[in-house]
């Protein structure tokens, strides 16, 4: 990209600070200090380490898998691993298998009302309109991002199609990430477009003017708007605020806690415009650019949706899959579909895998990047033949440092506990959120630590 | 139960039209007078809805998400649903509830309590919400209208837009309801890109302002600003080449087929308005198509031909030789002077019989076509290529290039260093785009020869991508440029280039060119006279090649196509060098063609993306930017202009345009003040603009529709009616997607749109409009889920390899075209359900069975007896509601009854058994054999019975659309089912007819998707009225959409809009509930 770049991005940081005035003083006042009140909160965290910062990452794919090789036995080296979990062999250590824990806990009904709500755990209606809850990711991001570049980073790889799909927005099928109610995150599933938002700096700051200018223009509109017209555009008002505060962080680019990412500099070009053509090309640069922006710390929020719900995606570059992982998923007990079911999920697992090993050679200083990541990964279901919303597959991988003992399976027997807004309330919690109730949580998911 | 009975229950509820309807409507009537509170009704109803509703539709149970329970709950205190009531009134009355397999059902008695009181709930809730406005959040530019509005602003199709996110559709589907879309700062970035993106394609003096349609590179200083109104002019020229290609590729075809006559008063163009067109490309329009079966140049005897068509036309060509012949000195070449001389003298010879006259004239032309042909061979040399400056060997390239679509190379190196493969797109968007340079060996001083291998193992890729492959292969994407050294002593060098096999059948064309320099940005682009690589063997490139043939005979190169400097000299430095442009030179040939009658006649027959670009506008845009450039080079530094004052005077009017109204002085200040920041940083008036147009494209005065007045707070929510501009811009919205134009706005300015007599004039002329193609787009596109469709990908490649990108392309091209004829002419919606006419071209044409139909151009034919018939024939929807190995007669099925009939079914049952993969399963029982097996069960019935016998009747067309008598195990396909109703529909044709029968299902779906469209917002209960009106309309029109449209556009709904209470924003959310019936308690 050949950018205009003398006046703008030439400005001092500290003209840009000087500009910023008032929007940004609260905010960032508050970001000071937050963690030595963090020891008071309930739900266990005691300490926060000064040194990196602990990060959040959800990386799903829909459809569920085949339940008969999806488990795990026993307790760290000597952990037996299911054939579609054996490429995790290495990785015993760093994960706690999660049995049981549901959100729908029901096997009837559509796809739609257990996929897009799997980090928000709300209960959806049919309804025409996006109508959800915010996803704990978002929660975490508001509380989270404003110390980072970006406040969270939203990787999807299939496109998210438009129009109703079976009588709700199909973007239902797309995305987990709701930022409110209504507001539900389309994800980006352009590489170029994710790399830009995260390293793009100056593109940033080029904007500093144009925002202000931007949003004094809304404020004399305002004036003339009533009721849900005026609610709009305060919510238009909102995003340009914040990111006004991204570029007043990005001019800053200063570390208040004192720790710096071990990757100063980008070590991966800027991928090519057009989006990869191989579903597997493009899998990987999507793993690359997370892994990417939680090492540089440009963001500590960042969720993959591997698969779209109802996926059309075909897999026929895995010897003897055909056909769309839909229709393979309603595999009707058929010998040559499970199979088919279960090399597809040990794809899924495999890149896993990769992210896994990518982010334990990552030495942070107290341990590695995984160390410091909660790493959510699983499906929306567990048998996707029947739709069954009870029990789902899950992996916590990482998160060593953050108050998570791996290295075991743990199984929810107790349907109290099995809410999985309750892990989302635990993690939510670990990541500095002074919250004690997530969506329909009863508590914080006991027997991590 | 007679089947006429039957026949009418299939008329759904909604609207008092059917037998069930007024049944309820008489219950809840004779309810009233001895239940005048409802009371009674209520307390009854739910007596039965308890004992027979209760246990699947409970809170504890909320079977397909509903809890009739809640809504039985209280008389008055539940918000009561239109959609229920409606289902509780459908489904009760035609026994689908409760189901077949449930333990109980209600007698008739109980049935007619529930319904009635339904109906009278429904009733009232009509009453109470009667042509309310409804709930209309102010809705954000989406991305396909961002695109339009750039357009419009701009006049060049620029592609900003692509960057911003999908979004997803709500209310009835669309993606224009401001309730349903969000802005997250993450939206607002992409609205920050898009704004770069397209200002990129600006070039800004004090001078003037120039939009280009490609990427500029930003520009430093003056040079810089130079420059790119360099590389515009030039693009100019290349634009004004690629327009006459494009009238050949793409646009005359589909307007002109050769077997519809467009003289005919009811010939398919008939109806095209007549406009002033661009004459010379009417002519070349006209002669080209004519032109192909005239050989060698087409002039035929007149008298002897009896067809009228063809009678006229010899008389016209023989006009337009004579016109260009007989103008006396105009012929440099002495060759043309000879002929035309010699032709003045036929002409004179008035004794001459006139048969002979022709043959002689005919003689006289062909000697002028020999010639004429070598000169535009010649012309197609390639002038920039090295390769090509050694002349001898071209015959046998272009020999290789089309009989085997293979480049050879040879050069002689002459002492360079290093050259450049390069690989540039040739200009179809859907081409692939890969190409293959092998073979390459150099000629060594000593005679010998060296393969290539080592130079590419060496090779560098400067730009794009590129990849060293097996056997000194190097594949490279368009848009690519790789570098190769030379080794030391080679003196010529050979290297062969080809599309690799699998960009072949996908109508690839490429252009390959070996440069001694770095090419630099625009080199990269196609450039229309060098000559492109294509497979000889694809119709695709049949196509190009007979359409080019078809060009020279027709039109000479000569003639039309003069080549000269363009004058750059004391504006560019002299680095920039000196560029040659193809000016078209035709005004002899056009004026001599045709009468003023003849005139519009043609200009009728224009293609239509080329009407409205008459050719002064166009010289008109050459004229400003050779302006632009002058200024800029008489502009000095010791001349100051007050750069404020221009900057103020140019974006008061862009700034206008794109807020929909009137600037006022804050707002430009507000703008201003970024320039004059800016400028005082030294910035370049080029940069200092843009910063101020990113605050116009990212103002919520352009993202949003905002209101231009405020009606002011009001106590209660009320109603105002919409302002002139609002108005205006709801109308250009609705038909256009796109901003109004200056017609519409002086309108609006004149306040005579509050007529609404004027306003449907108004939606009457905009959906004549090419604009109104947005329809087919944004309405059609998403309520029939064709949007896209090009890239579809789900049949499975080994099953059907004949599913090629082009083929989905042409399929997703069919529909869009479909539905613009539809809108744009007014034509009867019923050709949805049984049309025989559609869209192909020659790809597509064949996967159909049509024969005489050549060319990538889309263009209309019959379908007589093909039994392919509405939207349920066409590729779009059959292929995209299959499976990878199969057709899926129930998606097909379930697809027609709720987008076509526009019914609801519940989801299905996860746990259903499911069909086979393939056509037969273990047991080798057809997929309708599995159906039928399915179907005995009666919970699966209950819903498979409506669609199945749809989905059975198109087991004529196979997964990919293609018409087949037998399947695939060549069993002969069952095609016959029957309805529930008793009528026994037989293939694609039978359904169509049954389509037909129902047709009210589809005018009422029809109808609310359109209201929900134009809009913006879920249809409600109030819109009864309305929608009743617009079925009237299009009762009595023909069913033309037009009708429907202009009730839309007269309704209050359509005219005024809510002006919620103060202070409550949210607490309007939901639609405002009917007058509450008594309390139960005090009316006993």
């Amino acid at each position: 990209m050949n950018r205009y770049s003398t006046p703008t991005s030439s400005l001092s940081r500290r003209a840009v600070l000087r500009g910023l005035g008032a929007t940004l003083a609260l905010p960032w006042l508050e970001s000071l200090a937050p963690l030595t009140r963090l020891a008071a909160q309930p739900g266990g965290i005691t300490t926060v380490p000064a040194g990196p910062p602990r990060r959040f990452a959800t990386v799903l794919f829909a459809n569920g898998v085949n339940v008969e090789h999806w488990w795990a036995r026993g307790a760290g080296d000597a952990m037996e691993l299911s054939p579609t979990l054996q490429s995790l062999a290495p990785f015993r250590r760093d994960m706690l298998v999660m049995n049981k824990l549901e959100y729908f806990g029901d096997t009837s009904g559509p796809h739609w009302p257990q996929f897009t709500n799997f980090l928000s755990g709300a209960s959806l209606r049919r309804s025409t309109i996006p109508d959800a809850a915010e996803s704990v990711d978002q929660m975490i991001a508001r509380h989270v991002g404003r110390h980072t570049f970006v406040p969270s980073l939203n990787l999807g790889i299939e496109p998210v199609e438009s129009g109703l799909r079976l009588g709700v927005p199909a973007i239902y099928y797309s995305t987990v990430s709701w930022s409110a109610k209504n507001n539900p995150i389309p994800p980006e599933i352009y590489p170029r477009a994710a790399y830009d938002r995260l390293f793009d700096v100056d593109g940033l700051l080029e904007n500093k003017s144009v925002l202000d200018a931007v949003l004094s223009q809304t404020r004399r509109v305002r004036r003339n708007l009533d009721g849900h017209d005026r609610a709009k555009l305060e919510e238009f008002s909102e995003g340009v605020r914040s990111i006004e505060q991204r570029i007043a962080r990005a001019a800053a680019d200063e570390r208040l806690e004192g720790w710096r990412p071990t990757l100063e500099k980008a070590d991966m070009d800027r991928p090519p415009e057009e989006r990869p053509q191989d579903y597997r090309d493009h899998m990987k640069i999507m793993l690359d650019l997370l892994v990417l922006a939680l090492q540089m710390d440009r963001t500590r929020v960042v969720t993959l949706v591997m698969n779209n719900d109802v996926s059309r995606q075909k897999f026929d570059f895995i010897e003897g899959v055909r056909g769309q992982m839909h229709g393979i998923s309603h595999h009707q007990n058929k010998a040559d579909r499970l199979a088919m079911y279960q090399k597809v999920n040990a794809w899924h697992v495999e890149h896993l895998a990769y992210l896994m090993e990518r982010m334990r050679s990552i030495d942070e200083g107290n341990g590695t990047l995984l160390d410091n990541t909660m790493l959510l990964f699983g499906s929306n279901m567990m048998d996707g033949d029947i739709h069954d919303g009870r029990e789902l597959p899950l992996i916590l991988a990482g998160g060593r440092n953050c108050e998570m003992r791996t290295g075991r399976v743990v199984t929810y027997e107790d349907p109290a506990e099995r809410e999985l807004c309750n892990l989302h309330l635990a993690i939510a919690q670990r990541m500095g959120c002074r919250v004690d109730r997530f969506g329909d949580s009863t508590m914080p998911l006991p027997n991590l630590t | 139960m007679t089947s006429a009975e039957r026949m009418t229950r299939f008329s759904r509820f909604p609207w008092p039209v059917a037998g069930a309807v007024v049944a309820a409507l008489c219950a809840s009537a004779g309810a009233a007078v001895a239940d005048p509170s409802g009371t009674i009704g209520w307390q009854s109803a739910r007596a039965v809805a308890a004992q027979y509703c209760f246990s699947c539709h409970d809170a504890a149970t909320r079977k397909a998400e509903l809890d009739l329970e809640a809504l039985f709950a209280d008389p008055a205190g539940y918000p009561r649903v239109d959609s229920v009531l409606r289902d509780i009134v459908d489904l009760v009355d035609l026994e689908d509830m409760p189901p077949l397999d449930a333990d109980v059902h209600p007698d008739l008695d109980q049935r007619e309590v529930l319904i009635g009181w339904a109906g009278s709930e429904l009733e009232r809730l009509q009453a109470a919400q009667r042509d309310d406005p409804g709930k209309v959040v102010m809705p954000r530019l989406n991305r396909g209208e961002y695109a339009r509005v750039i357009r419009d602003l701009t006049g060049k199709p620029i592609q900003s837009a692509l960057l911003l996110p999908e979004e997803g559709g709500a209310g009835e589907g669309f993606a224009n309801v401001g309730e349903a879309q969000p802005m997250t700062p993450g939206h607002i970035e992409r609205y920050l890109a898009a704004a770069d993106m397209t200002l990129r394609h600006l070039v800004a003096t004090p001078e003037g302002w120039a939009w280009h349609r490609v990427v500029l590179e930003e520009p430093e200083d003056r040079t810089g600003v130079a420059d790119n109104l360099f590389l515009m002019i030039r693009q100019w020229h290349m634009d004004e080449s690629d327009r006459w290609r494009r009238a050949l590729e793409d646009s005359i075809p589909a307007r002109y087929a050769p077997e519809a006559d467009p003289f005919r008063k009811d010939g398919f163009l008939a109806d095209l308005e007549p406009s002033v067109g661009d004459r010379r490309l009417a002519m070349i329009a006209f002669l080209l198509d004519r032109a192909r079966d005239v050989e060698p140049f087409p002039v035929t005897g007149g008298a002897v031909l009896t067809d009228r068509r063809e009678a006229v036309l010899p008389d016209l060509l023989v006009r337009r030789v004579r016109g260009l012949l007989e103008r006396p000195g105009e012929w440099s070449p002495p060759f043309y002077r000879h002929i035309a001389e010699r032709w003045r003298a036929l002409g004179a010879a008035r004794d001459m019989p006139e048969g002979e006259r022709v043959a002689a004239m005919k003689r006289l032309a062909e000697l002028w076509y020999r010639p004429v042909r070598r000169i535009w061979q010649a012309r197609f040399h390639p002038q920039y290529e090295v390769s090509f400056e050694r002349g001898d060997r071209q015959d046998a390239v272009l020999e290789s290039v089309e009989s085997e679509g293979i480049w050879p190379f040879e050069i002689v190196l002459d002492g360079l260093e290093a050259l450049h493969l390069t690989t540039a797109r040739a200009g179809f968007p859907d081409s692939a785009v890969r190409v293959v340079w092998e073979a390459g060996e150099f000629e060594m001083g000593d005679g010998s020869v060296v393969s290539w291998d080592q130079a590419v193992a060496d090779a560098a890729v400067i730009v794009g991508t590129a990849e060293p492959g097996e056997h000194a292969v190097i594949e490279a994407t368009a848009g690519s440029v790789v570098r190769l050294e030379l080794p030391v002593g080679a003196e010529v060098f050979r290297v062969r280039a080809r599309l690799p096999e699998a960009e072949r059948d996908a109508g690839a064309i490429v252009q390959v060119l070996v440069l001694d320099a770095v090419p630099q940005g625009d080199d990269l682009l196609y450039y229309p006279k060098r000559r492109p690589i294509i497979d000889n063997t694809s119709p695709h490139a049949t196509a190009w090649v007979e359409s080019l043939w078809s060009l020279r005979n027709a039109i000479t190169s000569e003639i039309n196509y003069s080549k000269s400097t363009i004058p750059m000299a004391g504006y560019l430095p002299e680095s920039v060098g000196r560029v040659f442009g193809f000016d078209r030179d035709d005004d002899p040939a056009v004026d001599g063609l045709l009468d003023d009658e003849g005139n519009p006649r043609i200009a009728r027959l224009l293609p239509e993306d080329l009407r409205g670009l008459s050719e002064v506008d166009r010289i008109a845009e050459l004229d400003r930017l050779y302006g632009l450039l002058e200024g800029l080079a008489v502009a000095s530094a010791e001349d100051p202009v007050d750069l404020e004052e221009r900057a103020r005077a140019q974006l008061t009017p862009f700034l206008e345009k794109a807020w929909r109204r009137e600037a006022s002085a804050e707002d430009l200040d507000g703008v201003m003040a970024l320039f004059r920041e800016m400028l005082a940083k030294g910035a370049p008036y080029d940069a200092a603009i843009k910063q101020s147009l990113k605050v116009v494209l990212v103002s919520p005065d352009f993202l949003y529709r905002l209101p231009a007045e405020s009606v002011g707070a009001t106590l209660v929510e009320a109603t105002a009616p919409l302002a002139g501009r609002d108005l205006a811009e709801r109308l250009s919205f609705a038909l256009w997607a796109s901003i109004p134009d200056a017609t519409l706005l002086s309108l609006a300015d004149m306040g005579r749109l509050n007529d609404p007599d004027v306003l449907a004039g108004e939606a009457e002329r905009m959906l004549r409009d090419p604009r109104s193609l947005a329809l087919a787009h944004e309405f059609a596109g998403r309520w029939f889920g064709f949007r896209e469709f090009s890239g579809h990908s789900g049949p499975d490649e080994e099953l059907f390899p004949e599913f090629t990108r082009s083929l989905a392309a042409a399929m997703e091209a069919e529909m869009v075209l479909f539905f613009d004829d539809l809108f744009r002419h007014d034509r009867s919606i019923l050709r949805v359900l049984d049309g025989d006419e559609t869209f192909v071209n020659a790809v597509l044409a064949e996967h159909y069975g049509l024969t005489g139909v050549s060319g990538s151009a889309m263009r209309p034919v019959a379908l007589d007896g093909t039994g392919r018939r509405g939207i349920i024939g066409k590729g779009a929807f059959l292929v995209g509601n299959s499976l990878p190995m199969r057709t899926s007669p129930v998606q097909r099925g379930v697809w027609i009854l709720e987008q076509v009939l526009g019914d609801h079914l519940p989801a299905p049952p996860a746990d259903v058994p499911m069909l086979s993969d393939t056509e037969r399963n273990e047991e080798g029982l057809s997929i309708p054999e599995q159906l039928a097996l399915h179907r005995e069960r009666a919970s699966c019935a209950s819903c498979h019975d409506k669609f199945d016998p749809f989905g059975i009747a198109l087991e004529n067309f196979d997964a990919i659309g293609r018409w087949r008598d037998v399947d695939s195990a060549d069993e002969p396909v069952a095609s016959t089912d029957v309805m529930p109703d008793g009528v026994e529909i037989t293939g694609p044709a039978g359904l169509a007819d049954y389509l037909m029968r129902r047709q009210d299902d589809f005018i009422e779906n029809f109808c609310r998707k359109l209201v929900g469209y134009m809009l913006g917002r879920t249809v409600i209960a109030g819109d009864r009225d309305l929608i009743e009106r617009m079925r009237a309309g299009l009762e009595n029109h023909g069913y033309r959409p037009g009708a429907a449209v202009r009730e839309i556009v007269r309704s209050r709904q359509f005219r005024f809009r809510r002006v919620p209470a103060d202070g409550s924003p949210s607490a309007t959310a939901s639609i405002p509930e009917p007058p509450p019936l008594s309390d139960p308690s005090t009316d006993s």
